[in-house]
């Protein structure tokens, strides 16, 4: 793993705890690695192009780590991250948070090792150190980088969001809002309801299984603002994937042929900007019932949400996001499930402070 | 001995190796020149994928040859199975869960 230097030359490093913050027995060190600020990353970038600072094209930005304000023991209370491109600079401010999946991933190898035991509660902390080592060089030839610029398309915001309504979630049958879905803030993302309706058809495609499709869209920027939203145009079946009860996995055909379809979208429509930009996919199952057999719970009759769903996204949905949605800050991904009072429900991820959240989409009408 | 050949391999390793390769949503195209041949096509894959700057750290990747439509196998030298100048797309090895 690449460490992340910071402009100090230390690495940012996660330590553990025994106990609680105030314990003094640190049990391990946790560099933290290039690939665990990457979402930190991409938010940076994501939010510098809603500011209109940076460029759409992300790999002409260069990024700099910022140890934050100490706190006492050389104890970190934030990072920053400093994007640049020639003259223009965006700074993004980070809580410690932000790293609370090192320390998960530090605190898995102390159980494994059985250096924290069960009932042995665990805390973290953020410091610096200075740099340990670092990794050999990458052993293939430095490629050259031959991508096309990504292309924001100009359209009036206002009226996209005139012609869309907010899809809260998670339930579909259910006008209850969900509380814990946000309103502001996020990227604006607008899906017709035509194509919104085919996502969903993918996604249960499976019937017991699971099934997916891809969002492919554009990256369009506001006529009266620096403000940047996307626009779904349709969502392609993810063909000749191994479709399991609990997975879906895509297969070298899959994204051929999904490639070639894109591809087709573009000459066909003259749409050169349209790219893949999300996926949905349908858990369709149902929870499972609880010890005694029963699938809701004591207080169900008075919760106006319930929280026993298959519509959540899974640690491997997000590692699979991250895997191929790398560098794309502005990438959905969707889920359905079933709660258990066998309601069909529908949740939106999508990247809010360095982390994948629950989010909202817009659905215009068709 | 002779070496037994997966179907569709090269009778002889191509050394060194230019090949052009992207990621599977076409955001990046990066040309790669002078790449060992005899290197396996799984770790050619993770370090295209770290010049891509895709997550390394517990992902694992494949190259699929594009014009050919077929997935190149990993633990066969690169050499072996794509031509000068292939086009491989660097497919994550992962499933929705």
């Amino acid at each position: 793993m690449k460490p992340m230097i910071t402009d100090r030359g230390e690495e940012l490093t996660v330590g553990i705890l025994a106990g609680d913050e105030e314990s003094q027995r640190v049990l391990a060190l946790e560099p933290v690695g290039l690939d665990d600020l990457a979402l930190a990353r991409e938010q940076a970038l994501l939010d510098g192009l809603r500011a209109g600072v940076l460029p759409s094209d992300f790999t002409a930005v260069s990024t700099q780590l910022l140890a934050g304000d100490t706190g006492g023991k050389d104890r970190l209370k934030n990072f920053r991250l400093e994007l640049s491109h020639g003259s223009a600079v965006y700074r993004r401010q980070f809580p410690i948070a932000a790293l609370a999946r090192v320390a998960r991933r530090a605190e898995a190898n102390l159980r494994a090792q059985q250096i924290l035991t069960d009932g042995m509660e665990a805390s973290y902390f953020v410091t610096t150190r200075p740099a340990q080592s670092m990794d050999a060089c990458n052993d293939v030839p430095c490629a050259k980088v031959r991508s096309e610029p990504l292309v924001l398309e100009e359209a009036p915001l206002d009226d996209f969001l005139g012609h869309s309504e907010v899809l809260r979630g998670p339930a579909l049958r259910s006008k209850d809002p969900d509380p814990s879905a946000p309103t502001e803030g996020d990227l604006h993302v607008f899906i017709p309801e035509d194509v919104w309706d085919t996502g969903h058809e993918l996604a249960r495609r499976g019937d017991e299984k699971e099934s997916a499709g891809v969002w492919t869209g554009r990256l369009m920027r506001d006529t009266r603002s620096p403000e940047v939203f996307l626009h779904i145009d349709e969502c392609l079946i993810a063909d000749h994937a191994a479709e399991e009860k609990y997975s879906v996995e895509f297969s070298g055909d899959t994204w051929g042929d999904l490639r070639t379809r894109l591809e087709q979208r573009r000459r066909r429509l003259n749409r050169p900007h349209e790219r893949i930009v999300g996926s949905v996919h349908g858990h369709n199952f149902s929870p499972e019932p609880d010890a005694n057999g029963r699938m809701t719970c004591e207080s169900c009759h008075l919760l106006p949400i319930c929280s026993r769903t298959t519509a959540a996204a899974s640690q491997d949905d997000f590692r699979w996001h991250q895997m191929v949605f790398a560098g794309q800050p502005w990438a959905i991904l969707v889920v359905y499930g079933w709660n258990a009072r066998d309601e069909e429900e529908v949740r939106c991820y999508g990247l809010r402070d360095a982390q994948m959240m629950q989010r909202t989409v817009r659905i215009l009408q068709t | 001995m002779a070496t037994m050949l997966a179907p569709d391999e090269l009778d002889e390793v191509i050394d060194p190796l230019d090949f052009t390769a992207t990621d599977v949503t076409g955001l990046r195209m990066l040309d790669f020149e002078g790449v060992d041949g005899h290197r396996f096509a799984s770790d050619v894959a993770m370090s295209v994928a770290s010049q891509m700057e895709l997550p390394t750290s517990a992902s694992k990747y494949s190259l699929r040859d594009d014009e050919r439509a077929r997935m190149l196998l990993d633990d066969r030298p690169l050499g072996r199975q794509v031509q000068r100048g292939a086009k491989l797309v660097v497919i994550p090895k992962a499933h929705l869960g």
